[in-house]
């Protein structure tokens, strides 16, 4: 009686909806779980993510429907998606912030780990100082403190 | 609870203040997955950022990610330990026994790669139970129960074998002969050879010496590298490099073989004791760096790729790594020095334009009075490119050159020298700057000037200001500092003819040491 394209309907944290293809909103561990628990009212919450990002992880989502299909594992689908995925990344570090807190918050383990390995190749091979800049980060360490932290990881500078 | 924004929940107009999110202000799980990312040493040096770092860098799920699967079944089930990180530091530091005492395993620290060394129990050792030429020895410096003392062959044979799935991917891999020797002879007239390599294929093949007071005989001409002589471990032990390996991971089956051979010489030979085979990794510098590069371009087509690479660059990648495509070798090219001529020299391509760079290693180098050790030391260390670099530890006559055939260079291409070093309590270079041409040999060339000494502070008040021509030392994004040496335009008509470099300061008299060097590099300027 139903065809490949059931749809559910997601809404932001800023009250906008999106209305998806059931496989590709199920790419979201946490979303399959709330629907299987009985969650399939007019709509399915989701409360932590702002419409802006959560209609870019939607496009990933779609982007990566295949992704765990037999024609999606050929290397020509595969490397075309790690140019997508590249691509989808070149974003202020804002923006990758908050896919990052959706990813984890929706538990789509596949964006958890781009956006990740994203941010750690811009820590890769940096001094302290260069990614304190880099990400704008406090030092909150007293001098001591970080002299001690230092001589313990000691191996690390050399 | 990681919900930053759910005060917005339900409300159509939320102004989120996104623009000032910052890292720090992620849960601390997920800055632990970003670390996870990175190397053991990258999380070591991120818990200095702050202390929400700190947390999230010293936690299991980060230290779970390096080390290997199967690692509970390795660690013997006395030993336990508080933290993930602890248990990690354990298997860099204390090799331990597996397979019943046949291999030896531990973690290589920087990168948390595998390495095993093979005991002889686990080789092939050709005439080995046979009493009159090898006899078993129990010695407390060995890491196994038993290792052979070989007293006399003249069939010189050892063979090991490991499966390559049980080596890390995307490593370089080298194995060396670990042995000690004692009264011994016979091993001065023929080098032994050496070779590492996939069964079924050629592999890299090498020779060497195994005794470390080989002495040249007249025969012998031809100059004899470093590299053919033993080296001395720091756990007593001498090691040989059998040859090197790139485990690119895409193989499940296959195995690594390690040969060392003798047999042509025909004459008897002995006095080594044996205790294995060590399969090393070897970081790299800047290990991983081509992670995101492939946002560079989708064009997918070799012919695009090949077109952007240098035409002699088969003869510069090492053989042993193979890629996919023509693209792959030249984001790898664009992202990871490789080293050449033996390691005299690492070569990339400069990413934007696609010209040849390189950077020569302090072997390649004249550096006046760098084989006197009380004025120079040779040195390992990690983060240099090169096995060995100098370190300078006093002299008055500071001279360094290098030089490098124009027609390795890229046509129609602006190159600038720099000389690349660190400092380690530097002193005596405040006092006058040190004096740095570039140019053909016979030409003028072009000329500069730069304080070593990388704090302006610390040049005498009576020197200072300091004259604007004369430059300091700028910090690299790989924790290097450089000078700019001098500049040359390639115009690419010339076919003979080379480029000199040179570093000099010998007005001042004074004694000064205190640097690293790692060598000149020589970069084109898009």
């Amino acid at each position: 009686m139903e065809s490949t394209s059931k749809k559910v309907t997601l809404s932001s944290s800023d009250g906008r909806t999106f209305e998806v293809e059931e496989a590709v909103a199920f790419q979201s561990q946490t979303i399959k779980h709330l629907y299987e628990a009985g969650c399939t009212g007019d709509f399915i919450p989701v409360p932590n993510v702002t419409g802006d990002i959560l209609s870019m992880v939607l496009r990933y989502c779609e982007k990566h429907v295949d992704s765990d299909t037999a024609a999606g594992k050929e290397s020509f689908y595969v490397n075309k998606l790690k140019g997508w995925d590249a691509l989808f990344v070149k974003v202020d570090q804002s923006i990758l912030f908050d896919l990052i807190l959706a990813a984890d918050f929706l538990n789509i383990k596949s964006l958890m780990d781009l956006t990740c390995k994203t941010v750690a190749s811009m820590m890769k091979g940096k001094t302290t100082e260069e990614i304190r800049g880099t990400f704008n980060i406090k030092n909150d360490y007293t001098p001591e403190a970080e002299e001690m932290v230092r001589r313990e990881n000691q191996w690390a500078f050399e | 609870m990681k919900s930053k924004v759910s005060e917005t929940e339900g409300g159509g107009n939320g102004e989120l203040s996104i623009d000032t999110l910052n890292l720090n202000a992620l849960p601390q799980d997920c800055i632990a997955t970003i670390i996870s990312f990175t190397s053991p040493r990258d999380a070591c040096r991120l818990s200095i950022v702050s202390t929400i770092f700190k947390l999230a860098a010293e936690s299991d799920a980060v230290w779970e990610s390096f080390l290997p699967s199967q690692y509970q079944a390795l660690i013997p089930s006395t030993l336990s330990f508080s933290s993930k990180k602890e248990h990690y530091l354990s298997l860099c530091e204390n090799p331990v026994l597996i397979e019943g005492g046949r291999k030896s395993f531990w973690l290589e620290k920087v990168s948390g790669k595998k390495c095993y060394m093979l005991s002889p129990k686990d080789l092939y050792i050709e005439w080995v139970n046979t009493p009159t030429y090898w006899r078993w020895v129990s010695i407390p410096e060995a890491r196994f129960v038993e290792v052979p003392e070989l007293l006399s062959v003249c069939w010189f044979e050892i063979r090991g074998k490991i499966s390559i799935s049980r080596l890390s991917p995307m490593t370089l891999y080298k194995a060396y002969l670990v042995f000690k020797v004692h009264d011994v002879y016979g091993f001065d007239y023929y080098p032994v050879n050496l070779n590492v390599g996939l069964i079924g294929t050629d592999g890299s093949m090498r020779t060497a010496y195994l005794d470390p007071e080989h002495v040249l005989t007249e025969q012998q001409s031809t100059p004899v590298e470093d590299e053919m002589f033993p080296k001395a471990r720091v756990d007593g032990w001498l090691e040989v490099e059998l040859g090197e390996f790139f485990n690119e991971g895409c193989l499940d089956d296959g195995e690594l073989e390690m040969t060392a051979i003798e047999i042509d010489g025909g004459n008897w030979k002995g006095g080594l004791i044996f205790q294995g085979i060590e399969i090393r990794a070897v970081t790299p510098n800047l290990c991983d760096s081509n992670l995101g590069l492939d946002s560079l371009s989708t064009a997918e087509s070799d012919s695009a790729w090949e077109s952007l690479l240098p035409c002699q660059y088969q003869d510069l990648v090492p053989t042993l790594v193979s890629f996919s495509s023509k693209k792959d070798i030249y984001l790898s090219l664009g992202g990871n020095p490789v080293l050449i001529e033996g390691g005299r020299k690492s070569f990339w391509l400069e990413k934007a334009s696609g010209k040849k760079c390189y950077m020569l290693s302090p072997k390649e180098l004249y550096i006046e009075w760098v084989n006197t050790p009380t004025y120079w030391s040779w040195v390992r260390i990690l983060e240099a490119r090169f096995e060995r670099v100098p370190k300078l530890i006093s002299v008055c006559w500071f001279e360094i050159r290098g030089k490098i055939s124009v027609c390795m260079l890229s046509p129609k291409t602006h190159y600038k020298a720099y000389l690349v070093y660190k400092v380690r309590n530097v002193y005596g270079f405040e006092f006058y700057p040190v004096k740095l041409s570039v140019g053909v040999v016979g030409t003028e060339g072009s000329k500069r000037a730069a304080y070593l000494e990388p704090e302006r502070d610390r040049i005498p008040i009576e020197l200072q200001p300091t004259p604007n021509d004369v430059q300091f030392p700028t910090a690299r994004v790989d924790g290097w500092l450089e000078v700019e040496m001098g500049e040359f335009f390639n115009e690419g008509c010339m076919n003979a003819g080379e480029l000199e470099m040179s570093a000099l300061e010998i007005e001042g008299g004074n004694w000064k040491g205190g640097l690293v060097f790692q060598g000149i590099e020589i970069r084109a300027i898009a």
